[in-house]
């Protein structure tokens, strides 16, 4: 195999026609690189305001968690029953954020309905960690407080889910 | 000469390295040529070279600051040039997979190329016979200038993949030209 080309072929080649782009792709590229920014910037916001809403609550939780240390007054059984209980939601609610924070970072593009979905669940998980500060400002029950983690572990669990069932979610 | 090769001065580079929209629109302002007309030759298609410019400069301006020498950065535009291009190309399934004998199964003309109206001599028309895969070959050899070595990762084959490719795309080439000079002969 020559490694040399027919010289016939390389003129040829120099004489291909050259055409100028249209002169609208510079202003294309403009616009989907905003688009691109602000589809990051939003979704750095929520990444951040649901870091910031589960520190807040692992706060709460973990205040509340040293300042119930037993006391003679305690009965100790209801503790070392009732917080490891939290404890475990606490850290599958963790795991679910992280699993969620790679998703983000994957830039999974989401349709039509499943943006709604995600924005609704978003919705309903800041009305949720308020409550759960609610709770433990008011000192509620760890019955009551272990329902509240179940329902935003519930709630992260679904988030995650859209996202796997994004198109193009599986190959990440 | 590659058509790309123009040198770019290292302010603007930094200029645009920083975000700064003016580089980046003088970069665009220097390659959208050389990329449009690498891009329609290779796709044998206007519209589909639109799209393969638009995308090439999306990534060109979000990965500038990436950008490091010693290689020119018209190199680096080419680069991603190429492998958009390539990636349009096996999208639209233009390029045919490669048989279990390691043969690429030949595709004579893709459907936008087919299209084109015929035009006497017209090198870009010649060029357009040939199975996209060829096409693409010979263009980043023979007019860029590319080794065999670049055209083998950017199609992610073995460099003795490329030599074969060129063999057989500048012998079914020279023999579109010669039954065009033959049938320019007798009229």
């Amino acid at each position: 195999m020559s490694n040399d080309a027919d010289p016939r072929l390389t003129q040829w080649l120099a004489q291909l026609p050259e055409h100028d782009p249209p002169p609208q792709i510079w202003m294309r590229v403009l616009e989907t690189r905003l688009a691109e920014q602000s589809t990051r910037t939003r979704r750095s916001r929520l990444i951040a305001g649901g870091a910031l809403a589960a520190t807040l609550a692992m706060s709460i939780a973990l205040g509340l968690v040293l300042t119930q240390q037993p006391t003679p007054a305690q009965p100790p059984t209801v503790t070392i029953q009732a917080v490891p209980q939290l404890a475990a939601l606490m850290r599958r609610t963790e795991q679910l954020e992280q699993a969620l924070r790679q998703q983000q970072e994957h830039f999974v593009q989401l349709a039509s309905t499943q943006q709604q979905l995600v924005r609704s669940q978003q919705a309903q998980l800041i009305a949720l960690d308020q409550a759960l500060a609610d709770a433990y400002a008011r000192n509620l029950p760890e019955a009551q407080l272990a329902r509240l983690w179940q329902r935003r572990v519930d709630l992260m669990a679904d988030l995650v889910s859209i996202y796997d069932t994004a198109p193009g979610a599986g190959s990440i | 000469m590659p058509s790309f090769s123009t040198a770019v001065d290292e302010i603007t580079v930094k200029r645009a390295q920083r975000g700064d929209t003016d580089a980046m629109a003088a970069i665009y302002q220097i390659f959208a040529k050389p990329c449009f007309n690498l891009a329609y030759r290779m796709a044998g298609s206007p519209a589909v070279a639109e799209d393969i410019v638009h995308d090439t400069f999306v990534k060109v301006i979000s990965k500038i600051h990436r950008f490091r020498g010693p290689a020119p950065l018209w190199a680096w535009v080419r680069q991603i040039t190429v492998n958009t291009t390539i990636n349009h190309l096996n999208r639209r399934k233009w390029i045919a997979p490669m048989d279990d004998a390691g043969q690429i199964e030949v595709t004579w003309a893709d459907p936008v190329a087919d299209r084109r109206p015929l035009t006497e001599h017209d090198a870009q028309h010649l060029l357009n016979q040939l199975p996209a895969q060829a096409r693409a070959v010979v263009l980043m050899h023979d007019l860029e200038g590319m080794t065999h070595k670049e055209i083998a990762e950017a199609f992610g084959q073995t460099e003795s993949f490329s030599k074969s490719v060129l063999f057989r795309a500048r012998k079914q080439l020279k023999a579109l030209l010669d039954a065009d000079g033959e049938k320019a002969d007798e009229q």
